[in-house]
């Protein structure tokens, strides 16, 4: 799935947001608290034994007779890794699968444009996940869209194993998945422990959120193809939509106290321009 | 095993059509989902929630549970109960009142009395010394010694009585027994609370079926028979049934009542007089019925119709309505229609003596056909003939300006003068008459004490003892009678008609043994002379404090009458083993 021009136009003027305490140890285009060699003047200080000569503000000197050293802004990139989550059940509604794209799309050009080193991981076979290099530059987008393309959309994803095998360097991850699993804490707990500011990204559909049924139903798990008899009472719906609600609760629960960013996408009920609003209100993007 | 309506089988056919509805329900739908993971837990949640497998699988629930129930004993102090005897000599009486005939379920109480002072006696050890007393109107000594076979035959001959217990004479005989120096336990088995002693009552009292009681009747009689009818609902929830009320055996009146629970309702009612008999009954559901039924006699020739006629004499008229169960009237006219049951002509004669009744004839001024006037005498020296009844009690020191010689041939003279009576008793037929030749207005005799008793004697001689008793009792208890004094004869008549032999004494105490009207029949020769009818009813009394009756203290007896095995030891060797067994399930995660 390709972004058109109006949104990539809108796209540009945005970055991740939270990323300040996550920023890699390469120069790049984002301030950093530390002191460095870029261009944007920062402050004076006086002049110490060790400092670089070169350092001193003659200017300075000829004013006040004293010697005082400039520094200068320390600029550094945010490594951001997109984990998309491509289970059978992603796939199982077109749209959502097409947003799930879509989401890495963006997500990759803003990051791209805003000068971070990107890369998106995804699981070749049952515990062996492919990464693309940290891709930097905006014209390296093209990367994300063949891996994208070769993806198969099926089976289930071990994201607790993908976080113990893959390494993280300090920087943001964005996790696409519909969160519709026991895991995510564990594998949230593995992120924070390598220095991720996580960003959560929960794609449901309306059938997921409210489904609409009445009777007795055999459910077929399409990952697992495991069949679970119910049937289904409003008793039963009332207690469908308990469960909804504390899985929901408990997901933002993980991904917001840690000090990460969440946001739960209706894909059968908001368009672009609404994720987008979606993604500015939760403060993932500025 | 039983039951009770086997028709009511029919109903496990509708087994079938239950079954064939599930048999027949849909299929489920199969529907592939993305993820099953929320279903899983909303059935996990579901599950959890149902209570069989929220509490079948909980040990530590169970546990507690049964932790709680034994504790929860514990405290209750569960026991077997059994007799306890630790006496040399063992005291056995039963009680075969009235009351006992009662059917507390499918057996009456004295049946059941009967069983359990059975039990008692097979239970004691060896060879005691035992006293078996049946109790009634009176203790009876059923059998006393060593032989637990004949005593047990003895008891189990025991037959209904119909009188009410004589807690007096028990307790009297526990007072006797008090003395005695062996060591002996009194067991009594009665539905009587027995006050403080309440130990000694086995638990046959029934008091809870007792539904209703008609407690009281009071009797009024005026120009008709007036009755206030007290009935007490001793059951905890409203009663409802009949009032019936028997006059002379004839249904007068039939009334519904609803009664509230525990509590009283009190009833006037009047009837005209026509009958001496009134029958009171409640008609509603009760199996103690014998407090359901009042019987009230009436005695309706108890007050005597006086009538006073000529000359008015204040003194004499008060001292007549102070005499008890007399009715004055007074009139001036001689001949008079109605009849009355003593005539008193003061200061006139009637050409003719009344038919019926009885006659104080005072002051005749001429002689008739029945009394010949004599001579007047202003002085001389009066004599009384102070053994004759008439004198009873009179010190006859009255002062008389004038009295009247009379001759007629009555029959003695209890006063003269100079050899000439001056008044005279005695019968013309069947009717007694007194003479008097005075006027009592000329004398002060009035205002002496003695002239109520001597109007007393004298109405007393004419129409028989005004002191006539009661004429309602209670089963058991001796009910006080005066006869007739001329009556030589006095019989007992209950309503089946039997008739009882009662001699000739005048004063009477009747006990009678059942509940019912009874007619006391007085005759002389083949003349009846009296027939009044008595109204006996069972006691309303509800328990009887044995403490109370003097000189008794039948609670220092009833301590350990019934010997109780407390389970408290195991039942606290079986918590503690519970209390580990939760300890290790705890500890085992179950």
């Amino acid at each position: 799935m390709k972004l058109n021009g109006e949104i990539l136009k809108q796209l540009s003027q945005y970055k991740l947001d939270g990323a300040e305490g996550f920023l890699s140890y390469y120069e790049g285009e984002r301030k950093s608290r530390n002191k460095g060699r870029s261009q944007e003047f920062s402050d004076y200080r006086p002049y110490d034994l060790g400092d670089d000569i070169r350092m001193i503000d003659w200017n300075a000197y000829g004013r006040t007779d004293q010697y005082y050293v400039k520094l200068y802004e320390e600029e550094r990139e945010s490594r951001i890794t997109i984990v998309l989550d491509h289970s059978g059940s992603m796939a199982f509604s077109e749209k959502q699968k097409e947003y799930a794209e879509m989401l890495v799309a963006m997500f990759a050009y803003v990051g791209l444009a805003a000068g971070d080193s990107v890369r998106l991981i995804v699981q070749k076979e049952s515990g062996v996940y492919s990464e693309t290099d940290f891709c930097k530059g905006i014209d390296k987008q093209h990367h994300f869209y063949q891996m994208m393309e070769g993806l198969e959309w099926r089976g289930e994803m071990d994201f607790e194993s993908l976080t113990q095998k893959i390494r993280f360097a300090r920087g943001i991850t964005v996790w696409i998945s519909d969160f519709l699993y026991e895991s995510v804490e564990a594998a949230h707990r593995y992120l924070t422990l390598a220095k991720q500011h996580v960003i959560g990204v929960q794609l449901l559909t309306k059938e997921t959120l409210s489904p609409d049924m009445h009777g007795a139903y055999e459910f077929e798990n399409i990952e697992s193809r495991d069949v679970l008899s119910m049937d289904v009472t409003p008793a039963v719906l009332r207690a469908y939509h308990a469960a909804l609600c504390g899985h929901l609760e408990a997901v933002e629960h993980t991904m917001v106290a840690s000090g990460g960013r969440y946001v739960l996408i209706n894909v059968d009920e908001e368009d672009g321009a609404q994720v987008l609003a979606k993604l500015l209100l939760h403060r993932i993007l500025r | 095993m039983g039951v009770l309506i086997p028709s009511y089988a029919w109903a496990l056919a509708l087994l079938a059509p239950i079954i064939a509805l599930y048999l027949l329900r849909p299929r489920s739908e199969r529907k592939t989902m993305p993820s099953t993971f929320l279903w899983e837990q909303t059935r996990h949640a579901l599950d959890t929630e149902r209570l069989d497998k929220r509490l079948l699988t909980n040990w530590l629930f169970y546990l507690q549970l049964v932790i709680l129930v034994l504790g929860a004993l514990l405290l209750m102090q569960p026991y077997f109960e059994g007799w306890q005897v630790a006496s040399d000599e063992t005291v056995i009486v039963i009680d075969n009142s009235a009351s006992m005939a009662t059917e507390s379920g499918r057996v009456s109480r004295l049946e059941n009395a009967k069983t359990k002072a059975a039990d008692l006696m097979a239970s004691l050890d060896g060879t005691p010394m035992m006293t078996v007393y049946a109790l009634h109107d009176q203790l009876d000594l059923l059998y006393r010694g060593h032989d637990k076979v004949l005593a047990a035959s003895k008891v189990q001959a025991l037959e209904q009585s119909y009188g009410s217990s004589d807690f007096k004479a028990l307790s009297d005989t526990i007072s006797g027994y008090n003395t005695a120096e062996t060591p002996y336990q009194v067991f009594v088995f009665s539905d009587h609370v027995l006050g403080e002693a309440n130990d000694l009552q086995y638990a046959l009292v029934d008091e809870g079926s007792n539904a209703m009681s008609i407690e009281s009747v009071v009797h009024r009689s005026t120009d008709e028979e007036q009755f206030r009818i007290s009935l007490k609902n001793h059951q905890s929830h409203l009663l409802t049934g009949e009032l019936l009320v028997y006059g002379d055996g004839v249904l007068k009146k039939m009334l519904p009542l609803d009664i509230a629970p525990l509590s009283s309702e009190t009833l006037s009612l009047s009837f005209p007089k026509e009958s001496s008999m009134y029958r009171f009954e409640w008609q509603g559901d009760d199996d103690y019925t014998l407090d359901n039924t009042y019987y009230l006699a009436i005695e309706s020739n108890a007050n005597k119709k006086v009538i006073l006629l000529g000359e008015e004499n204040r003194f004499f008229e008060e001292a007549l309505m102070a005499l008890p169960n007399v009715s004055v009237y007074k009139s001036e006219m001689t001949d008079i229609d109605d009849n009355y049951d003593v005539y008193i002509y003061n200061g006139v004669q009637p050409d003719a003596l009344p038919d019926t009744g009885a006659i104080l004839l005072v002051n005749p001024k001429s002689s008739t056909s029945y009394c010949s006037v004599g001579k007047q005498y202003s002085g001389g020296q009066l004599t009384f003939d102070m053994s004759d009844e008439l004198w009873h009690y009179v010190t006859p020191n009255f002062k008389v300006k004038q009295v009247t010689a009379l001759e007629a041939d009555l029959g003695k003279s209890v006063m003269s003068i100079d050899g000439m009576p001056v008044m005279i008793k005695g019968a013309i037929d069947h009717q007694r008459v007194v003479l008097v030749g005075m006027d009592f207005a000329e004398t002060d005799f009035p205002i002496r004490i003695g002239f109520p008793v001597f109007l007393y004697n004298t109405i007393t001689y004419l129409v028989g003892d005004l002191q006539r008793g009661e004429v309602q009792g209670t089963v058991g208890d001796a009910m006080t009678l005066y006869g007739v004094p001329r009556a030589q004869e006095r019989y007992l008549i209950d309503e089946a008609g039997h008739r009882e032999r009662l001699g000739d004494a005048y004063f009477l105490e009747l006990k009678m043994a059942h509940m019912g009207f009874y007619c006391l029949e007085e005759t002389d020769g083949d003349v009846t002379v009296s027939r009044r009818w008595l109204g006996v009813n069972v006691s309303r009394e509800e328990s009887i404090d044995f403490a109370a009756e003097e000189g008794t203290d039948l609670s220092v007896l009833s301590a350990d009458v019934l010997g109780r095995t407390f389970l408290k030891w195991p039942l606290a060797v079986a918590l503690l083993l519970l209390l580990f067994m939760e300890w290790w399930v705890y500890n085992r995660g179950y």
